[in-house]
């Protein structure tokens, strides 16, 4: 579904990702792990065209998005819920919601939609006056990823989801992205919670200092001595 | 009564700085850009209006349309041409180059229409209204219904539409905007074209109170103290803003001139600016960055 072929970044003379390869199929969870700094970041904006390689392409559902522009690749069906959740703060939570379906073309299937969303995220229906800026770290983390699914996209990037909440909220916001694997969304999970996202995931690719080291199963990864030490010690 | 008189007048004069005030709102809301070219915008707006009126001999119903469409042109090819180019750049530099484009239209404006003094043909009735008992001359009364209209059909266009909710996903957070699909160099570029066309307004008004004139852009410093006291991000700010400092200055003209010599009425608007700094920077209307993790 989305194929990465080694794709160069590079910021000034930073080299930020140096030949990168990936693939995620449809109906896949894959998770990108790696600690700060190495990359993951910029392999997603890329992916989002919100950055330009300099060499490399990317493709999704066969077709070349590497020179697209953020909006357009929005319009093929993907969509980011970008790190620290980026919600429209002075925006009420509904008002965030209708963002979400901007470019969607049938606008009369929305409401059933909300309602979807609300009975899935009950809390915000609650606060779906409320501006935005004032919920709490998980409900912003909700309302991103709500906003994000209200794109209907067929492949869905997150984007350090975990950061910066609670534990507990952290282990919600998980179930909720295992409801959202359910409905059949493809999912690229960006995480450096190392057994979460490996828990949830099918594949992982381990990130370091812009290449990938180690790719695999979830099952394999968690096995394997260098991730143990790494990344789940 | 001559106190209400000063009043009214303060209210008129104040919604046409609403109108000026709403353009540079416009664009700092889009772009956190300051557009210290908004002046120039105006002026442009009020010389494109009087040649489709005398040069082109056009009637004022379409002479006004014209006039709004080529200002939102201008408004576009600014932000599309000038802006753009830098639009990643450190934001001191994209405000000074706002600085540099306002230099550049003035001295556009100086080649096609030279520096005098032009009398704006009238586009309203000569006569007088009667309001609360004064007699004022009907421009006034039609800025204030300009400036209310105007104003209207934004809350609207940002409350109703699809459009105006992507300006302020764009205004709250460009990435998060660009994230959803929002085409944002689209939606900056339709704020600049709205603000040139409030502008216009704005200098046909302008222009119809009192004489055309290369100067005339210098009211576009009058938006200053107006978005810093209404709050640089907010259209209700603007609005109460412009009638406020209007009022202040109509009634400090009208009252001190006589005590103090000279300008006084020039000077109030950026006394205000310099206590509204000093006491409440966000202004009265504006929002106080609410964040949290």
């Amino acid at each position: 579904m989305l194929k990465v072929s080694n794709l160069r970044v590079a910021y000034g003379k930073v080299n930020a990702l140096k030949g990168i390869s990936l693939e995620v199929h449809r109906g896949e969870v894959v998770t990108l792990i790696g600690s700060n700094g190495a990359g993951k970041s910029t392999l997603l904006k890329t992916i989002s065209g919100l950055v330009r390689p300099k060499t490399g392409s990317i493709t999704f559902e066969g077709e070349e998005i590497t020179k697209a522009s953020p909006d357009a690749i929005v319009g093929r069906g993907i969509a980011h819920v970008p790190e620290g959740r980026r919600i429209f703060t002075n925006l009420t939570v509904m008002e965030n919601l209708k963002a979400g379906a901007y470019l969607r073309k049938d606008k009369e299937q929305l409401q059933t939609d909300y309602e979807e969303m609300f009975s899935l995220f009950p809390i915000l229906k609650e606060r779906k006056e409320q501006m935005a800026g004032t919920l709490s770290g998980g409900e912003q983390q909700m309302l991103a990823l709500c906003r994000a699914l209200l794109s209907k996209p067929k492949l869905i990037i997150l984007d350090e989801p975990s950061l910066g909440l609670a534990p507990l909220i952290v282990d919600l916001v998980f179930d909720v992205i295992e409801k959202v694997r359910q409905t059949g969304i493809t999912i690229l999970l960006v995480e450096q919670n190392a057994h979460l996202a490996l828990e949830i995931a099918q594949r992982a690719y381990v990130l370091e200092t812009g290449e990938i080291k180690l790719s695999g199963t979830s099952e394999s990864l968690l096995k394997d001595e260098r991730v143990i030490e790494a990344y789940l010690g | 009564m001559l106190l209400l008189q000063f009043i009214l007048i303060g209210i008129s004069i104040g919604s046409v700085y609403a109108l000026i005030a709403l353009g540079t709102v416009l664009i700092y809301k889009a772009t956190r850009v300051i557009n210290f070219a908004q002046g120039e915008l105006v002026m442009i707006g009020a010389f494109i209006g009087y040649t489709s009126l005398v040069s082109w001999g056009l009637p004022i119903f379409i002479a006004l349309p014209v006039t709004l469409l080529l200002s939102g042109v201008i408004g576009y090819l600014a932000e599309r041409f000038v802006l753009r180019r830098i639009a990643h750049g450190p934001l001191i530099s994209v405000i000074m180059v706002t600085l540099g484009l306002s230099i550049f239209l003035k001295g556009g404006v100086t080649g096609v229409w030279g520096t005098s003094m032009y009398s704006f043909p009238k586009i309203f009735p000569e006569s007088t209204i009667n309001l609360l008992g004064i007699k004022l001359p009907q421009v006034y009364f039609w800025s204030m219904v300009v400036a209310v209209i105007i104003f209207v059909l934004f809350v609207f266009f940002f409350k109703y539409t699809d459009l105006g909710l992507a300006m302020r996903g764009v205004a709250d957070n460009q990435k998060a905007a660009a994230s959803l699909g929002v085409n944002v160099f689209s939606v900056v570029g339709l704020s600049w074209v709205f603000s040139g066309i409030v502008a216009a307004l704005g200098g046909i008004l302008l222009a119809n109170i009192s004489l055309l004139n290369i100067n005339m852009s210098d009211v576009g410093l009058k938006a200053f103290p107006v978005v810093i006291l209404g709050g640089f991000d907010s259209l209700l700010g603007a609005v109460i803003g412009g009638l406020v400092i209007g009022v202040i200055e109509s009634v400090a003209g009208g009252y001190l001139a006589t005590i103090v010599s000279g300008a006084i009425d020039q000077v109030v608007a950026f006394a205000i600016l310099l206590i509204i700094l000093l006491i409440k920077p966000q202004g009265l209307f504006g929002t106080k960055e609410v964040e949290r993790l």
